[in-house]
This record gives C-alpha cells, sequence and structure tokens, in this order.
C-alpha cells in the first residue's frame, strides 16, 4: 500500500473523532435495526417472519453511510481547522495526491464500518428471528451488497465535499441536511423523472430499492454514484490545488 | 452590560455567517411553501383559501426558525473556532457577563427573524392566489407565537454551542436529535416522553398538536429548563477553562 494512504490510515486511526463516529454508526445502526422489531405487529407494520421486516432489518445498515460521509469530510476539513495542511503539504507537494490518498484510505474504513453494521444488523435479525435464512433471495442480497457498497462511495463523496468546502461546521453539515432533508424538500418542486438521478435516487437503483417509485436500473444507480463522488472529488482537487494555505 | 450586548449584535450584524443563516432560512421557509402551494388540489391537502392552508403556509415559516437554532449554536461556538475569544475575555474578563450577552443579542435578532418569515411566506401566499389579504386575529397570534418560538430556538442554539463548544459537533447535535432521535422514540414505546423532549416542547409551544402535548406555557417551561440545564453548567466549565 502507499505510503500516503498508510499515513492517512494512521492519522484516522489515532485520532479520537473517526473512532466516535464508528461508534456512532454502531449505535445508530443497532437503533435503526431494532426500530422495525418492536413495531412487527402493529398497524402498518411488517410482521416478523416476512420478506418486508427483514428488508426493514438489514436496510438499518443503509444510514451507516452518512457517517463515513462525515468521516470523509473530517478528514480533509481537519487538517484546514487544525492548520496542519501547511506541514502535510509540504511534505507531499502534489496536493491531488494527498486527496486522492485520503479518498482511498476513508474508502478502505468505509468498507469495514459497512462490514460492522451488517453484522449489528444481522445480529438484531437473528437475535429477534426477523433473518431467517429461508427468506433469502437474491433481490435481498442485492440490496444489502448495494447499501454496502455504498459506504465507500459516500466516503469518497465526503473528501470531495471536504475538499471543496473546507470550513468544517458547513462541510459537514450541508451534505447531512441535504440527504436527511433538503433533497426531499428540492425534488417535490422538479418533475419526477428528475428525481431518479439525485443522489438519493442513486443510492436507491444503487442499493436494489423495491420501494422507490421511477428507479434506475441498478447498474446505472452505481455509475451515477461513482460519477457524483469522482466530480466532487474532482472538483475539490481543482480548488485545493489552486488555494493559498497558511 | 448593554454595551456588551451591543458589540455582541455588531458581531451578528458585521459576520457572513449570520447572513448565509438568514438566506437559508428564506429557501427554507419558500421551499417548504412551494411544496405546499403545488400540493394544493391534491388527496388530503388543505383547499385554496381555508383557514387549514394558511396555517400550513405560515408554518413553512416554522421551517425556516431551524436556521436559527443554528444561528444560536454559531454564536456561542464561533469565537472558540477561530480563537478570537482569547481577546474578547481579556477585554471583558467575566466570562459569564460576555455568554449572558451572546444569548441576549441572539434573543433579541430572532423574533424579528420570525417576523421577516412569516411575512415572506404570508405575502407569497396571498400572492399565489391561495390565502385571501385580509389579517385574522389567528394570524396575528401566530406572529406572536413564532416570535416567543423563534427566541427559544436562538437560545436552546446557544445552550447546546456553549455546552459543547467544539463548532463542528454542536452544528450536527442538534440535527441529529430532531431529525433522527426524537422521530424514533415513538417506535420504542417511549411517546410519553415526547412533551418533556427539547423538540416535543419546542412544536407544542409552536402550537402542533399530538397526543400528549402540553399547554404551551408548560412546553415553554421545559424548553427554559432545557436551556438552563446546557447553559449554566457550560458556562461554568468556560469560566474556569484555560483559553489560549
Amino acid at each position: 500500500m502507499p505510503a500516503l494512504v498508510r499515513a492517512e490510515l494512521l492519522a484516522l486511526r489515532t485520532t479520537r473523532m473517526p473512532w466516535a463516529l464508528v461508534v456512532t454508526a454502531v449505535v445508530l445502526t443497532a437503533a435503526l435495526a431494532v426500530d422495525p422489531v418492536l413495531d412487527a405487529g402493529k398497524a402498518g407494520a411488517p410482521s416478523i417472519g416476512t420478506a418486508a421486516a427483514l428488508l426493514a432489518v438489514l436496510g438499518a445498515a443503509g444510514r451507516g453511510g452518512l457517517v463515513v460521509l462525515v468521516l470523509g469530510v473530517l478528514a480533509v476539513t481537519a487538517e484546514f481547522r487544525h492548520g496542519t495542511a501547511s506541514a502535510t503539504f509540504l511534505g507531499t507537494a502534489q496536493r491531488a495526491r494527498v486527496l486522492v490518498a485520503k479518498g482511498a484510505a476513508v474508502m478502505l474504513v468505509g468498507v469495514a464500518v459497512a462490514v460492522v453494521d451488517l453484522a449489528v444488523a444481522s445480529t438484531v435479525g437473528l437475535a429477534s428471528g426477523v433473518v431467517q435464512p429461508s427468506l433469502l433471495n437474491p433481490d435481498i442480497v442485492l440490496r444489502v451488497v448495494g447499501l454496502l457498497l455504498a459506504y465507500p462511495l459516500y466516503g469518497l463523496i465526503g473528501v470531495g465535499i471536504g475538499a471543496l468546502v473546507i470550513y468544517q461546521p458547513v462541510a459537514v453539515l450541508l451534505p447531512l441536511a441535504w440527504v436527511v432533508y433538503l433533497e426531499d424538500l428540492a425534488l417535490h418542486l422538479v418533475p419526477r423523472p428528475v428525481a431518479a438521478w439525485s443522489a438519493g435516487g442513486a443510492l436507491a437503483a444503487f442499493s436494489n430499492a423495491g420501494d422507490v417509485t421511477d428507479v434506475l436500473p441498478m447498474a446505472v444507480g452505481g455509475v451515477l454514484l461513482v460519477g457524483y463522488a469522482l466530480a466532487l472529488l474532482s472538483l475539490g482537487t481543482v480548488r485545493i490545488v489552486r488555494r493559498d494555505i497558511t | 452590560m448593554t454595551a456588551l450586548i451591543r458589540s455582541e449584535l455588531l458581531r451578528l450584524r458585521t459576520t457572513r455567517a449570520t447572513w448565509g443563516l438568514l438566506a437559508a432560512a428564506l429557501v427554507l421557509t419558500l421551499g417548504w411553501e412551494a411544496v405546499v402551494l403545488s400540493g394544493i388540489g391534491g388527496i388530503d391537502a388543505p383547499a385554496r383559501g381555508s383557514a387549514e392552508l394558511r396555517d400550513a403556509l405560515l408554518g413553512s415559516a416554522g421551517l425556516g426558525l431551524f436556521a436559527v437554532l443554528m444561528l444560536g449554536v454559531v454564536a456561542a461556538t464561533s469565537e472558540f473556532h477561530h480563537a478570537t475569544v482569547t481577546s474578547t475575555f481579556l477585554a471583558t474578563p467575566r466570562r459569564g457577563r460576555v455568554l449572558g450577552a451572546k444569548a441576549a443579542a441572539c434573543a433579541l435578532v430572532a423574533p424579528p427573524v420570525a417576523v421577516l418569515l412569516l411575512v415572506v411566506a404570508w405575502t407569497t401566499g396571498v400572492l399565489a392566489g391561495a390565502i385571501s389579504m385580509t389579517v385574522e386575529t389567528e394570524t396575528l397570534s401566530v406572529v406572536a407565537r413564532s416570535m416567543v418560538v423563534a427566541a427559544c430556538w436562538a437560545l436552546l442554539g446557544i445552550g447546546v454551542g456553549v455546552a459543547i463548544r467544539n463548532q463542528t459537533v454542536a452544528v450536527i447535535v442538534p440535527l441529529v436529535w430532531f431529525l433522527v432521535i426524537e422521530t424514533l422514540i415513538p417506535a420504542y414505546g417511549l411517546s410519553w416522553l415526547l412533551p418533556w423532549l427539547p423538540g416535543g416542547a419546542m412544536t407544542a409551544l409552536a402550537g402542533g398538536r399530538y397526543p400528549g402535548a402540553q399547554a404551551a406555557w408548560v412546553a415553554f417551561l421545559v424548553v427554559m429548563a432545557y436551556v438552563l440545564a446546557l447553559l449554566v453548567p457550560g458556562a461554568q466549565a468556560i469560566r474556569r477553562r484555560d483559553i489560549t
């Protein structure tokens, strides 16, 4: 593994924030996974033993990607917040390489967090009897695989946004608010088919969502997510490369 | 103390974040209003000219007030973020008074923002032909209520900011709390807890109805209790803290 990526992994491993975020991801996933179990049997909620309940519990692992996105944002913005960017860019004068290394490191961590989150959701599912091997089918497997592969892509998106915005509070708040709330608001105001091409639409397609209308094919969703990530990363790189660093 | 509050107001007036947040408040309000307006004529949507539609349109200003919460957080934390707090505390060594002035300044700024958002929401509704131009007493009571709600959001923001200090964390925590944690509460069978939580109390204070919602004045007291519970220990910690 290149030295730069290893250095970034070291930075992630030895600072407090990534660990706090991993704990957040686990707690969030556990809370979201327990939610459908407690709801099961009530009006409007799928019962235990149905594929819908299984999907709801395993789908809880889908929100943790946001935490990896925040991790990506922090990986870049923390260097500016703490003023370590000067030393980093003096050590590696080609700034684009630093950003690529950060992207690679965050993607690796993203895969690890995805595996942990899946383990948490599966544990809740197996313990409650919601996850039964007989219920698994290729569609469900594709959904879980898509949700988990979205983690590293979200991380890459985070690195791109962090490089683009730099001011840490804004860079963290904007994407979160967008994913959780603003995108829904914005999509009310545009024609229906456009929604399929949004960040949320791309994730729905890539994660084989069955409960969304106007969803793109899975492969297109994946390409779209990768495209968004690369576009943001390129824009961010252009901005960082030309920036005065003090 | 008035000089301190005046300098905090000057700070609010002359920094970019304030105006950015005001713009965000307008965008949120108009965005939600557009959603309500585009829903007219749909299933379950309030009819043109109805009191429900008026309430729904004016309610879009309530969404914009989330930016006021952020204003409180930013006002409390940005001096730590930019390390200007050293010179501020050198000029005014009684740190508690500085924090008090910040809270007062934000609480003063918030009500006019609420009025502005309501005027924008109401005007847009009238221009869109969705509500009539007459101002009813209910509309005025919504205005009065929103001014209190806005001041409470600002104070909650100050409380969160003072308690957490790290701006990034302080900005995320309310978002996660109000949009994720409090929405998960009913699923865990804890709905009885909702009227006593900050989000539930703010909803009741803003006139929202849900099972178990408190009367407005009780909700106000609940919110104030949260503000004090955040602000007092936070201020205590800041007073004793090394500032570099």
